[in-house]
């Protein structure tokens, strides 16, 4: 009789750990099963070296468990299967835990968020890449004034994708934009007209955005502001940009799934990271 | 038979098609209601929340294979030879009959430079081309080849290092 309790506690003690998260506690059935099973054999690339049910189990409970459970209980509500969730939190070990930091030269362009926050995120887009356009507003607005606010500075280099109708003119004249100090206003601007474009649209946006139509007409023709916009490309080809848009974050390319969701995760991660914040309060 | 009676037997004709098309449409809509009527995942009719795919938008380009400045298949005569750099450095010097295509990184290669040197790769009975640039970080020889063999032109090479590791060190100490 006296072996019933401690059965009882074993048998229920995984689920009284996996009980933790609040995405998880809403899953059923064979989700709830497919999570458990993940959570019982993915292993927490920082903080902590059991499996992640094992280190929700530990007190304090480690911070990347915890964020990491909520992940994969998420993609599994989202429908996701075993192997593309493997895949995405393999990604996104290899994006936080990559030793390599690349070079980028932030020299001249403006950044929105706090200056002191401590970390930066980069963003190498195309003026007319229309999943740019969708994403990179969203984190502007993370980064003012929501979770991401005095967390994350963000910057945004032009790389202009070849493959894209009117991408040298459009990044010409977000360069332009940066030599004439309104660079956010007509970066949201244009990505939000992004369906409405048509390249004479763009010296009305520029107006729009708070600039001299006649100066801005003049910086899109310069020289000086092509080659800046080849130094930017070039750049982004030393640090392996292939597409638009790809991140940096702390100066680590990130390979994780683009999704707004995913990337406000894991800059919240980072910033944890970089401010020692281990386990869970 | 009369140019009257031809022309009732066409109209006759193009009834029964459209009405076998209109039947099929129906029948075929029909099928599909069924068929989503039963599936455990049923399809809404009505979209409950927008649906969009987004995925990156990749830099277009293909396979473009490296190669030492000192393999010989780059002075084999069925290599077919492209320098990426500027027109006045091509001027100044340029491997055997090289053929110049200047490599931007903000504008696409032309579709008439293009087709020109399919024309020459045929004409001379080519079987790589081997693409040279600048041979600085980005190369434009690679960056170039890799244009070159995304638009469907196949075995294309460059040459690691471009111009200068071709050329060799020059006099006075230089690359």
């Amino acid at each position: 009789m006296g072996k019933l309790p401690a059965l009882a506690i074993l048998v229920l003690f995984p689920a009284v750990a996996y009980a933790q998260t609040p995405t998880c506690d809403k899953l059923e059935g064979e989700q709830k099963q497919l999570a458990r099973e993940l959570l019982s054999t993915q292993h927490p690339y920082d903080c902590c070296d059991g499996t992640i049910i094992e280190c929700l189990q530990e007190k304090p409970v480690c911070a990347l468990a915890y964020r990491l459970a909520e992940n994969i209980c998420l993609r599994v509500a989202d429908k996701q299967d075993r192997d593309k969730i493997t895949r995405g939190l393999s990604r996104r070990a290899r994006s936080m835990m990559a030793g390599k930091k690349s070079k980028i030269d932030l020299e001249g362009l403006s950044s929105v968020g706090k200056g002191g926050a401590p970390v930066t995120l980069v963003e190498y887009a195309c003026a007319r890449c229309p999943f740019c356009a969708k994403i990179t507003p969203k984190l502007h607005e993370a980064v003012i004034e929501g979770v991401l606010k005095g967390k994350v500075k963000m910057y945004f280099k032009v790389f202009p994708i070849r493959g894209h109708s009117h991408s040298k003119e459009t990044g010409l004249g977000f360069m332009a934009a940066v030599e004439m100090g309104r660079f956010w206003e007509f970066l949201m601007h244009s990505y939000e007209n992004f369906d409405r474009f048509c390249i004479k649209r763009q010296f009305n946006w520029a107006e729009a955005a708070g600039m001299d139509k006649e100066t801005f007409k003049q910086l899109v023709a310069d020289p000086g502001v092509r080659d800046r916009v080849v130094a930017s490309k070039k750049e982004g080809i030393v640090n392996k940009v292939e597409a638009t848009p790809t991140f940096f974050i702390n100066g680590r390319k990130f390979f994780g799934d683009m999704n707004f969701e995913e990337m406000i995760d894991i800059l919240e991660e980072e910033y944890d990271r970089v401010k020692g914040i281990e386990y869970r309060k | 038979m009369s140019a009257e009676a031809k022309k009732q037997t066409w109209f006759s004709g193009l009834g029964t098609a459209l009405r076998d098309a209109v039947l099929i449409t129906a029948a075929c809509s029909v099928m599909g209601l069924l068929v989503n009527l039963f599936h455990p995942e049923k399809i809404p009719y009505i979209a409950e929340e927008e649906y969009e795919t987004l995925v990156p938008c990749p830099e277009p380009g293909g396979e473009v294979t490296p190669l030492e400045a000192t393999d010989p298949s780059i002075h084999a005569e069925d290599t077919f030879i492209v320098d990426a750099r500027r027109k006045p450095e091509h001027q100044v010097w340029k491997l055997r009959d090289a053929m110049s295509i200047p490599y931007d990184y903000l504008e696409p290669i032309p579709d008439q430079t293009l087709k020109e040197l399919i024309r020459r790769t045929q004409k001379t009975g080519a079987r790589r081309v081997l693409v040279y640039g600048d041979g600085k970080d980005p190369d434009s020889g690679e960056q170039a080849g890799r244009e070159i063999s995304g638009k469907g032109i196949k075995n294309v090479f460059f040459v690691k290092g471009g111009a200068p590791a071709l050329k060799g060190p020059e006099p006075g100490g230089g690359p």
